[in-house]
């Protein structure tokens, strides 16, 4: 009987498999979206999840399309979820960053978020 | 791309969990039942050794195989590059060195490689006992390649404390469902090479206890990873993940039923020495594999789906059932005595099955149905299919003030400026417009989603769907919740506690020429001040602020000063001292929506221009101050700040967070 009970009780709960997640981007500094007085020297994506350093990068862009970072985004040594690229000094105006990276459980992700640098 | 990933998932979580499970089986049923006969059995044990390995053999190409696909198909996946051009050395090199999944693969295919070994040796060995030494080897290193599955899914990348429960969960998981289903294949061979009838039930014994192991083990950590990788009802119903997994927990309970059925008839029958019960035994087994089959091809799926606690739901159905909060405390009795009837029922069960009383047992099921029923029929809520939808906007000033705006533009005329209900067109309506500052805080932000997107039939508000975007419904829902929020903190004296808890709505701000930082990120390291203010009035504060700042610093304080008009700062900033400035610059919105917080009120009536907000650990809105006193200002927040301190913490507020895809 009482083998029985664990068996209907067992039934009744769920189980789940061994299974992968995405890296998504939790916040990011300039933040997705916002305003930063003055040329804002860096551009820091924090995720979800650790990142592979080896295929995750990340680059800025001009209002033109133009890349304007300095082609040198990094996995942050310290912290394995932080992506940092550097900026030269920009102008004021509308900013995109665009991401791709890796997790370390195999899954890209990628995406896109404008800022804005006014005087 | 995506299919043959699958695929080779599949193929190789079978085959690692074929050649655990046959390891298994071979140590600890097969061999224990030879033992336990009597008569020379050695030329049976010896053949059946022999299938063991050879079938493992093939079983480790097809893993190889499968995981030599698997790394291209990663190497396709994380180059971005189609298979023709993923496939050079430089690619599959970088994969294989600079990540944690190709390091994985070389440390696995080394143990592939000894396994290999081992079952070759295991096969040719010449006596018993080295037969049992290598098998025990082969075990171990089965066991290995099978758990370290694990550092490929989804714990791997889990962070601090979550990843060594996670990936704990996974290992015995992984584990546990090669020692159950990759086990079957061998008791079938088993069954199916005519033993002795003792060593049939012998094996059939052992492998069920192996089994109900297993299962206790699948379910426990199942549950752990389902709360990480889907978390919610909404989510596991809602979601492509969450489908998938229901899809596999049936095909689970259909093995357990087969295996109850084995366990609790069969196997009981097969030790009395009915043959009969071998061939059904080993039909019910062989059923058990091909939904052991279907489990693993979902297990194949599910590694490359978004797991359901990271997708936003769709809820499928007209209704909900939800603990009535909102409900008349009539509706809490008749739960407490439907649960007392229900309780009844489950004793008339009980007593009906101590007393084998058949029609007891149909009247005890009879009450629990219809308690159940009702109980259901009490907590059933209309629900929409974005009522668990997760927003795509955080609760943050920026959306908070663009739903004022597109608030003010389409509602207000019904709905009020401040969300009362009495806008100029009120008047003339057979039905009122709600007041919402009473009812965004009674429903899910999902169910206002769909009110302001579809509408309400049967009363004057109309559908915003096709005027409005997605984001602009999103960002009036999130105005809707500030301005209830609001409406709870107005009646609240200065420094006093307010009614609820009151989420401080996130912003961005910028001190000096250090980076852009967000309230959230002073989040569990320290209280916020957040001082709105207006020159000259403020003048005076600001300074005292900046003379006592150090005790704010030894209170665990930090304080943020921001303009109520961004014109007004420049002034200051010329004044203000350098370094550990207490002057920050923000967007207009930030003033603009915490200045719902501060409205002037009787007891502070000329307060507009000057606010003060306190902002706990763990974002909560705790107090706020208006007008620019200076008298005992910094004596009453240090003391409320004493208080505060002394509170546990409490968990972050919720629907608030959101990821940017």
């Amino acid at each position: 009987m009482y083998r029985r009970l664990v068996l209907l009780a067992a039934c009744l709960l769920s189980i789940a498999s061994v299974a992968s997640a995405h890296a998504f981007l939790d916040h990011a500094t300039p933040a997705v979206g916002s305003s930063v007085h003055g040329s804002p020297g860096q551009v820091k994506l924090w995720f979800t999840q650790h990142l592979e350093a080896a295929f995750s990068s990340a680059q800025v862009l001009d209002r033109s399309g133009k890349r304007v970072d300095k082609a040198d985004a990094h996995v942050d040594p310290g912290d394995p979820a932080l992506l940092v690229v550097t900026l030269p000094p920009l102008q004021p105006g509308t900013y995109r960053v665009t991401w791709r990276v890796l997790s370390v459980d195999t899954h890209v992700t990628e995406g896109d978020f404008n800022f804005d640098v006014v005087p | 791309m995506n299919t043959l990933l699958i695929v080779a998932r599949a193929v190789h979580f079978a085959s690692a969990m074929l050649l655990f499970g046959g390891l298994a089986l071979l140590l600890f049923v097969a061999e224990p039942a030879w033992r336990s006969h009597g008569g020379d059995i050695a030329a049976d044990r010896l053949l059946f050794l022999r299938r063991v390995a050879s079938s493992a053999w093939w079983v480790l190409i097809a893993s190889v195989a499968s995981a030599l696909a698997w790394l291209m198909c990663e190497a396709c996946e994380m180059s971005g590059q189609p298979l023709e051009q993923a496939l050079n050395q430089n690619t599959l090199a970088l994969v294989l060195e600079a990540t944690t999944f190709g390091r994985l693969w070389i440390v696995r295919l080394i143990l592939a490689t000894v396994l290999a070994l081992l079952i070759l040796r295991l096969a040719r060995a010449g006596s018993e006992d080295g037969r049992q030494r290598f098998a025990w080897v082969a075990l171990v290193v089965a066991a290995a390649y099978l758990a370290s599955l694990a550092w490929a899914g989804h714990a791997a990348a889990g962070l601090e404390s979550q990843r060594e429960i996670q990936l704990g969960a996974d290992v015995v998981h992984l584990l546990a469902a090669g020692g159950w289903v990759g086990a079957l294949p061998g008791l079938v061979l088993l069954l199916g090479s005519r033993p002795q009838l003792d060593v049939a039930s012998r094996a059939a014994q052992r492998f069920s206890t192996l089994g109900v192991i297993s299962v206790g083990a699948l379910l426990f950590t199942g549950i752990v990873n389902a709360r990480y990788l889907v978390g919610t009802i909404p989510a596991l119903i809602g979601t492509h993940y969450g489908r998938l997994l229901l899809a596999k927990l049936t095909l689970f309970l259909i093995m357990l039923c087969l295996a109850t059925v084995n366990r609790t008839v069969l196997t009981p029958r097969l030790g009395l020495g009915a043959a009969a019960a071998l061939t059904t035994l080993r039909r019910n087994a062989l059923l058990e594999i091909i939904a052991g089959l279907g489990i693993i091809s979902i297990v194949g799926a599910l590694g490359v789906t978004i797991p359901g606690a990271h997708q936003s739901p769709v809820w499928p159905f007209e209704h909900t059932l939800e603990w009535p909060s909102a409900k008349p405390g009539a509706t809490y009795v008749a739960l407490v005595a439907l649960a007392a009837i229900a309780f009844a029922g489950v004793a008339t069960i009980a007593a009906a099955l101590l007393r084998r009383r058949v029609w007891l047992l149909a009247g005890g099921l009879a009450v629990i149905a219809t308690t159940l029923a009702i109980s259901v029929w009490l907590l059933a809520e209309p629900a929409y299919p974005t009522s668990y939808a997760s927003p795509p906007l955080p609760y943050a000033t920026s959306p908070i003030a663009r739903g004022a705006t597109v608030y003010a533009q389409n509602c207000a005329q019904c709905h009020g400026e401040d969300g009362r209900g009495n806008g100029p067109a009120a008047d003339s309506m057979a039905t009122k417009p709600v007041d919402l500052t009473e009812h965004a805080s009674h429903h899910r932000i999902g169910d206002l989603y769909w009110w302001i997107a579809h509408g309400i039939p049967g009363t004057p508000m109309p559908g915003f769907g096709k005027q409005l975007s997605d984001d602009e419904i999103w960002s009036v829902v999130r105005y809707l919740h500030a301005l209830s929020d609001a409406a709870a903190v107005e009646p609240a004296a200065d420094g006093e506690a307010f009614s609820r808890w009151i989420a401080a709505p996130d912003f961005n701000f910028e001190v000096g020429a250090h980076a852009q930082e967000s309230l959230m990120q002073q989040r569990d390291t320290h209280l916020v001040l957040l001082v709105l203010y207006t020159l000259p009035q403020s003048a005076q504060r600001l300074r005292a602020v900046e003379a006592e700042q150090q005790a704010y610093v030894d209170a665990g304080v930090r304080v943020i000063a921001l303009p109520m008009t961004p014109d007004t700062h420049a002034r200051v900033e010329e004044d203000g001292p350098d370094g550990n400035s207490i002057f920050a610059l923000g967007q207009p919105d930030v003033a603009n929506t915490y200045a719902m917080f501060a409205r002037p009120s009787e007891s502070a009536p000329s307060a507009s221009g000057h606010a003060e907000f306190l902002i706990d650990r763990s974002g909560y809105l705790r107090g706020r101050w208006r007008g620019p006193g200076v008298d005992k200002r910094t004596t009453n927040i240090l003391e409320r700040v004493n208080q505060l301190s002394r509170e546990p913490p409490r968990p972050a507020p919720t629907g608030e967070h959101q990821h940017s895809h």
